[in-house]
């Protein structure tokens, strides 16, 4: 018997009540959870879509370039002294770097120009599978070559060429089958025959090299600068460039959705504190006679004013740890809903529970703040009037 | 002549009722002695629980003096007559004496349950002892709800027992029960009396009144015969002290 004693008990003896005000705001804390671990998963997810839209990392051979102009008119740079990057070792070292969890994509290439007929045309050597993750947005007349004989080739480059698909193509001594056409990109990939990364390689006899990488690191997690720095750490040799408008883009829409997530968190916090507020100025009201008695026992404001506060604290650390363990529960069905739950689980962590307790408790009490003032400071003789 | 312990000095209190101002008390002079039965009667509305509850400190009144024990309790801190309330002075209502959602137990120890520190084993044993003592030991964990008016009454009045209180303010203590009741608890608060402990009771049953020491009536806030002579503050200073 002390005084948490007269809280606990008041708690014990209106259980229905109890019950509700703590279903209520557990179903607030239930929503917040569900929706902060649903928007995570969700910023994730949105983000490795996004990396098949391009690479956001490109990892070159150290270049010296000499800009060539001449009375302003621009000519073209020059470069000298290109050497290719080695396949194994440079996509084995980007992959080992600290943060290799975040990378989702690495695609080298070879690039060079084929003879074809009387015309030279540029021609990439790419892995196809890796080609499409970051190039989701390709679309193509024909297929993707399966067999190291075919090739995909740029718009322009079949145009160019009469071409289209299961047509026959002649390079060198060799005879290739066009497997695809991809339809205009309006990009440099218009221009471009698309072989087998070892295939291009024998072609123009550089076995095992490559011109340059292209990388899709998440950047959800960490800032790209980091990832840049790992794979320099690694790859000392080469010239390593992060696409900054790229990755802001990606971060702009990701923090959209966690924005929109914790401004909806935010509302519906609000909106339990209020009620809380509100139950515990009615109880406040309904208890002036306890209050009365309190007071003529010898209970200063400061006491009244604890038996208040530690109420509305048990009210929201109930609410904390069971709205933040059904909101766990509920984030599993809501990404299930949403498709997302094969990829990614949300993290139920013990620090979190504790943090969600602690932080629903701060906020009722910070809501019982004013209806505990007003309670404390009844005049006893006003509290008293309602005895008789 | 016997101790004064406490004494009201032109007390006054007036409350705004809807835009006019309604005069409570009026000048009262009133002197309580040590050990004393006292019963303050009056019509309804005639100042009887305002009065009591200046005297115990629940209301300020806008003039005049209070003294307990020498000391003027007008002039200090609200925690001190906190203090007051808590170890000397014990309070019994009409109604309502009890919370509702605590048991008897709790409700008897409820001016122990102040901190976190837990109420000693000691008060616990001596409120079971006191509680079986006027017939409620097995009855200890109910709440107040199961209990009949006149056990209601008892537990409140236990209450100011336990705490060795040195003045009972009881309002109307028997104006909820039954004949019967009623009398029971007047013999409790005899008893207690006899026992040491000084009494202030209001009530309008001329009976009950009549098991007092001394009678004072109170109309229109004003003394209807004056016990005492006004006295000036150098002489009530000089018999307390
Ligand atoms: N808190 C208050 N506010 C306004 N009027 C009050 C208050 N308390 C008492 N009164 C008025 O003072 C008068 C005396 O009340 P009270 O002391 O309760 O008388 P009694 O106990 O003798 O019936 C009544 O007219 C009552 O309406
Ligand atoms: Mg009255």
């Amino acid at each position: 018997m002390n005084i948490f004693t007269i809280p606990i008990s008041n708690i014990r003896r209106k259980l229905t009540k109890t019950m509700l005000l703590i279903l209520v705001f557990s179903l607030g804390v239930m929503s917040i959870a569900a929706l902060l671990q649903v928007s995570l998963v969700v910023g994730d997810s949105l983000e490795r879509k996004l990396s098949a839209y391009g690479a956001n990392i490109i990892v070159a051979p150290k270049a010296e370039t000499l800009r060539v102009s001449y009375g302003g008119f621009h000519m073209g740079d020059m470069l000298y002294n290109v050497e290719d990057l080695d396949e194994k070792g440079t996509i084995s070292a980007i992959k080992s770097i600290e943060l290799k969890e975040r990378i989702s994509v690495v695609a080298p290439k070879l690039v060079g120009t084929l003879d074809v007929g009387s015309m030279s045309l540029a021609a990439v050597g790419v892995r196809w599978d890796d080609e499409l993750g970051i190039k989701s947005y390709w679309a193509i007349d024909g297929q993707i070559p399966q067999q190291p004989n075919e090739v995909l080739l740029g718009h322009r480059a079949a145009q160019k060429l009469l071409l289209k698909p299961e047509d026959l193509l002649p390079v060198g001594d060799s005879l290739y089958k066009v497997a695809g056409v991809l339809e205009e990109t309006g990009g440099d990939d218009d221009q471009v025959i698309f072989l087998g990364l070892s295939e291009l390689q024998t072609l123009l006899r550089k076995p095992g090299s490559i011109s340059f990488v292209e990388v899709a690191a998440l950047c959800a997690g960490c800032p790209i600068d980091d990832i840049v720095t790992q794979i320099r750490t690694q790859l000392p040799g080469t010239d390593i460039k992060a696409l900054q408008n790229i990755v802001n883009q990606r971060m702009a829409s990701i923090h959209f959705v966690q924005k929109l997530a914790f401004s909806i968190s935010l509302v519906i916090l609000l909106t339990a504190a209020a009620m809380i507020g509100l139950s515990m100025l009615a109880a406040v009201n309904e208890r002036k006679k306890d209050i009365g008695i309190l007071r003529s026992l010898g209970y200063g404001k400061s006491h009244i004013f604890i038996i208040f506060c530690v109420e509305a604290a048990i009210i929201g650390l109930i609410s904390g740890l069971v709205g933040y363990s059904t909101g766990y529960a509920a984030s599993f069905k809501a990404l299930d809903i949403l498709a997302l739950s094969d990829n990614f689980q949300p993290i139920f962590s013990m620090v979190q529970l504790l943090g969600a307790a602690l932080l629903f408790g701060s906020v009722t009490v910070l809501a019982s703040l004013y209806p505990a003032w007003k309670g404390a400071t009844i005049d006893p003789s006003e509290a008293l009037t309602s005895l008789s | 002549m016997k101790d004064i312990l406490i004494s009201g000095r032109r007390l006054t209190k007036s409350f705004q009722s809807e835009d006019k101002e309604v005069t409570v008390l009026n000048d009262i002079f009133i002197d309580v002695y040590k050990g004393e039965f006292l019963a303050i009667v009056g019509r309804s509305g005639s100042g009887k629980t305002t009065l009591l509850n200046v005297m115990s400190t629940l209301v300020r009144p806008d003039d005049g003096d209070l003294f307990y024990q020498g000391k003027n309790l007008l002039t200090q801190q609200p925690s001190e007559l906190n203090l007051l309330r808590k170890t000397d002075f014990a309070i019994v209502f009409q109604f309502h004496h009890l919370i509702p959602y605590l048991t008897v137990m709790q409700n008897t120890l409820l001016p122990y349950m102040h901190s976190i520190k837990p109420v000693s084993k000691d008060l616990i044993q001596r409120a079971g002892h006191y509680l079986t003592k006027i017939g409620l030991g097995d009855k200890l964990n109910r709440l107040p709800g199961k209990l009949s008016g006149g056990e209601q009454q008892r537990v409140a009045i236990a209450r100011a027992v336990v705490k060795s209180s040195g003045v009972l303010f009881a309002d109307e203590p028997t104006g909820s029960l039954d004949k019967k009741t009623g009398e029971e608890i007047m013999d409790f608060l005899q008893q207690l009396n006899h026992e040491g402990m000084s009494i202030v009771m209001v009530t309008h049953e001329p009976a009950y009144a009549a098991r007092a020491d001394r009678v004072i009536e109170l109309s229109d806030g004003a003394l209807a015969t004056p016990p005492l002579s006004p006295l000036h503050f150098t002489e009530v200073e000089e018999m307390v002290a």
